[in-house]
């Protein structure tokens, strides 16, 4: 029997740890205030990470929290008690990175650990150094295909986890300090400033070949400006096949600072495709349909990274915004929701007349046209503003609305990242 | 303490054998090295050198691999005569693992250059590979006083750049030809490109910037230089300072120069930088303070979401009503302030909560939405906090 892969989403806070669970996901990654590889994050503290792992073991799922920071010595205060602290709230594994973390984790609880992509494993006899240190599922490199986990897994009898979805990193995860010395910021640390993201002026100062043993272009070329560090973003929806085939554990979805839109439709997608792989009705249509909505959130255009073969020289996202477009926008978050009426939280202006989409957990998407708006206070309202809270009336046949259920709209500006 | 280069031609092995205590020579085939150049003969032909002049050749396999790539790697390897090495230094935890089953007799050099800054995970590599490691190649992210006191705490031979180009950035994606020679790129397997990067975040500063056949590699402006500063790290033991000057070479040499450096740091020359002809830094030997601006980042409410954080401000009508979101079943006489995001804490009135549908509420339930009538400064973001058990 083929193993299902867990799919294991992003939750930068709790309300999209509830998010991920509720759309589809069977395990979420979290960080708390120390350790982890995002300082600018909020993070979870740890009464949230506490009712954060109750919600998600109620649902049946799990929650990793990342430790994946390349610690200096100053930095293991407070770790010893911390590792106690997630075992005693039952967290289901910790991720990491640095060999003195795992050492302390081992030392101080009986946490399963991950190994972070942050480590770069890309083969199988590095693997096995993990595996000898008490490591038994490993977040592979980028940079290593579908074929390639499998014979890893096959070599070591390791679990693999693959990223699947998200942004990329043009280097080799835990190989790029530019922002430790351009911003002063530890980029091992928590502090990248996504450098790759910038336009950089480019000067060609010589190009060679060895094998031609002559030099091609030694003209100094005028400044090029390009992104040429700026990856596009992963999209595996085509390689779920793959991931059954070759026994990958888990499929990761990359976006802890994204939004609760983003958690939803990712989760929702990839849980329609997996569940309709694992028993074998997944259709054509059902893959047309979970690329297209894939796209209704912000994302660089697409590539399938390195999961088939090499990333090669498509792989640069080279438009001027740092972000693209999707085709819609998060217009809002159901908090209530009975059988007359969905109370809904704004991210973005809601006028009577506009149509909305509503996303139920699993159930297919439902175009609203929003005829009747009132205030909480009971007011007849025309516009509703961002960031405003209002009532919107339920009819009969939209039982699946519930909270947590994302709202969308059309996106007829350019959309940035919540 | 001893120097260590880089070579690639037979004037750079006689350069090492003339520079004061020069005992180590690092050697990259293309292969496996990030920046190798060597075939295998041209390599048997220099090892052979070397060994006449009593210097130790170091194999430098410093590129990271996929298992596809390390397999065939290790397949080309196995016809290599691998024990005329010294040693062979590795950055691939797989290329170690591959040593040690394979050739447990040739020692073995670690570089954690880019990821163990603390005395743990060193210990912890250390004991994991037991004897056949035979030196660390520390990063020059750690401080003097951290290296001292590695050198003295931890049983190890220990390896750190003296000077020579910072590495910033690794890929294994061929990032220059596809911007700056397209025309080329699908041609020629093997083009090395060289360019400069600079962008509004390095507010202008050009970084190297390197393509070779295993990727793209980008350096800082300007070179790690602490050759003016070794005394403590000498008196602490330090074993190796590496001296690279690979980029300073016009032609196909690596250690142009080495002599006189060398020399000039035996004589303790004060002048030793100015000889430098790259600008310098020590970005990080006296402290590294990366981690100081984290706390910044952060919102002042966001730590005070604890169990006494009873909701949360999500949207109001100024002057009219406040709608907040429950974080946690609370009692409305657990009340007690309102945190603003500025970090202004406020006690909070003594007033009704209604819930969704306008209807009084004393217990409120989780996760529920309720609205109050308006709270002088209150705003979205803003936590009521409560006595709590």
């Amino acid at each position: 029997m083929m193993l299902k892969p867990e799919i294991l989403a992003p939750a930068g806070n709790l309300e999209r740890l509830r998010v991920a669970v509720l759309y589809g996901a069977d395990a979420v990654y979290v960080g708390g205030q120390k350790y982890g590889l995002r300082a600018r994050a909020d993070n979870f503290t740890d009464a949230e990470l506490g009712r954060g792992v109750h919600f998600a073991h109620r649902h049946g799922a799990k929650v990793y929290v990342t430790l994946n920071a390349f610690l200096h010595d100053e930095d293991f205060a407070g770790l010893p008690a911390y590792c106690k602290f997630l075992e005693s709230i039952e967290v289901d594994a910790v991720i990491a990175s640095d060999l003195g973390v795992i050492r302390c984790i081992k030392k101080h609880s009986d946490l399963k650990i991950h190994l972070s992509t942050q480590q770069s494993c890309l083969n199988s006899y590095s693997a096995k150094v993990w595996k000898s240190l008490g490591i038994r599922r490993i977040v592979l490199g980028r940079e290593a295909s579908v074929i390639e986990a499998g014979q890893i897994i096959d070599k070591t009898g390791l679990e693999i986890e693959m990223f699947v979805h998200g942004a990329m990193c043009m280097s080799y995860s835990g190989n790029c300090t530019i922002s430790n010395y351009t911003a002063g910021r530890d980029s091992n640390r928590g502090g990248c400033i996504h450098s790759c993201r910038f336009e950089y002026d480019q000067q060609l100062e010589k190009a060679t070949s060895k094998n031609t043993l002559h030099v091609i272009n030694n003209n100094k070329a005028n400044t090029i400006q390009s992104n040429f560090m700026s990856s596009k973003d992963l999209m595996g929806l085509e390689q779920v096949p793959d991931f059954f085939k070759y026994g990958i554990h888990s499929l990761k979805i990359e976006g802890r600072m994204k939004s609760a839109f983003y958690v939803a439709t990712t989760c929702k997608v990839y849980r329609r495709m997996v569940d309709a792989y694992a028993d074998s009705s997944l259709t054509e249509k059902i893959f047309l349909d979970s690329r297209e909505e894939i796209s209704t959130i912000p994302h660089r255009d697409f590539i399938s990274g390195s999961l088939q073969e090499p990333a090669g020289k498509d792989s640069v996202y080279t438009q001027e915004n740092t972000v693209g477009n999707g085709t819609h926008k998060y217009h809002g978050l159901v908090l209530e929701s009975d059988s007359k009426r969905m109370v809904v939280r704004l991210f973005a202006p809601l006028t009577v007349g506009d149509t909305i989409d509503l996303l139920p957990f699993t159930a297919d998407t439902i175009p609203y046209k929003v005829e009747t708006l009132t205030s909480l206070t009971g007011e007849a309202m025309i516009v509703a503003k961002q960031e405003s809270v209002v009532c919107i009336p339920k009819p009969d046949h939209f039982e699946a609305v519930a909270a947590f259920n994302i709202v969308r709209s059309k996106n007829l500006e350019v959309c940035h990242e919540v | 303490m001893k120097f260590s280069t880089f070579v690639k031609t037979p004037l750079d092995i006689k350069r090492c054998e003339d520079a004061p205590n020069v005992k180590e020579v690092l050697i990259e085939p293309a292969l496996i090295a990030q920046q190798g150049e060597l075939s295998k003969a041209e390599i048997e032909s220099l090892i052979s050198l070397v060994h006449e002049r009593s210097l130790k050749p170091v194999l430098v396999w410093d590129i990271l691999m996929t298992e596809s790539s390390f397999c065939n790697i290790c397949n080309d390897l196995r016809r290599w005569s691998l024990d005329r090495f010294g040693a062979i230094r590795v950055k691939d935890l797989g290329a170690a693992e591959w040593i040690m089953s394979n050739y447990p007799d040739i020692p073995l050099q670690l570089s954690l250059e880019g990821n163990s800054h603390n005395v743990d995970s060193i210990r912890g590599w250390v004991e994991y590979y037991g004897n056949q490691l035979e030196k660390i190649v520390l990063s020059i992210e750690l401080p003097e006083k951290k290296l001292i006191q590695y050198c003295k705490e931890v049983p190890m031979k220990f390896e750190i750049l003296g000077a020579g180009p910072i590495l910033i950035f690794y890929s294994p994606r061929h990032l220059l030809s596809r911007v700056l020679a397209p025309e080329d790129e699908d041609s020629n397997s093997d083009l090395w490109m060289y360019a400069t990067s600079s962008s509004e975040e390095s507010q202008g500063r050009e970084f190297m910037t390197k393509q070779t056949p295993h990727g793209t590699l980008m350096f800082l402006d300007k070179d790690q230089f602490i050759l003016d500063k070794l005394e403590n790290l000498e008196a602490a033991g330090i074993d190796t300072v590496r001296i690279d000057l690979r980029h300073l070479s016009e032609n196909r040499d690596a250690a142009n120069g080495i002599e006189e450096i060398c020399q000039r740091i035996q004589e303790k020359d004060p002048s030793v930088r100015k000889w430098w002809p790259r600008k310098t830094l020590t970005p990080f030997f006296r402290t590294n303070a990366t981690s100081k601006q984290f706390k910044r980042l952060k919102s002042k409410l966001h730590v005070l979401r604890d169990e006494s954080c009873l909701a949360q401000v999500i949207s109001g009508e100024s002057g009219k009503f406040l709608t907040l979101y429950s974080l946690r079943e609370f009692d409305t006489t657990q009340k007690k302030s309102i945190v603003l995001p500025s970090g202004e804490e406020l006690n909070f009135p003594d007033i009704a909560f209604k819930d969704s549908r306008g209807k009084a509420v004393q217990l409120c339930e989780a996760d529920s939405v309720l609205i109050t009538p308006w709270v002088r400064k209150a705003c979205n973001g803003a936590l009521i906090k409560g006595v709590v058990d």
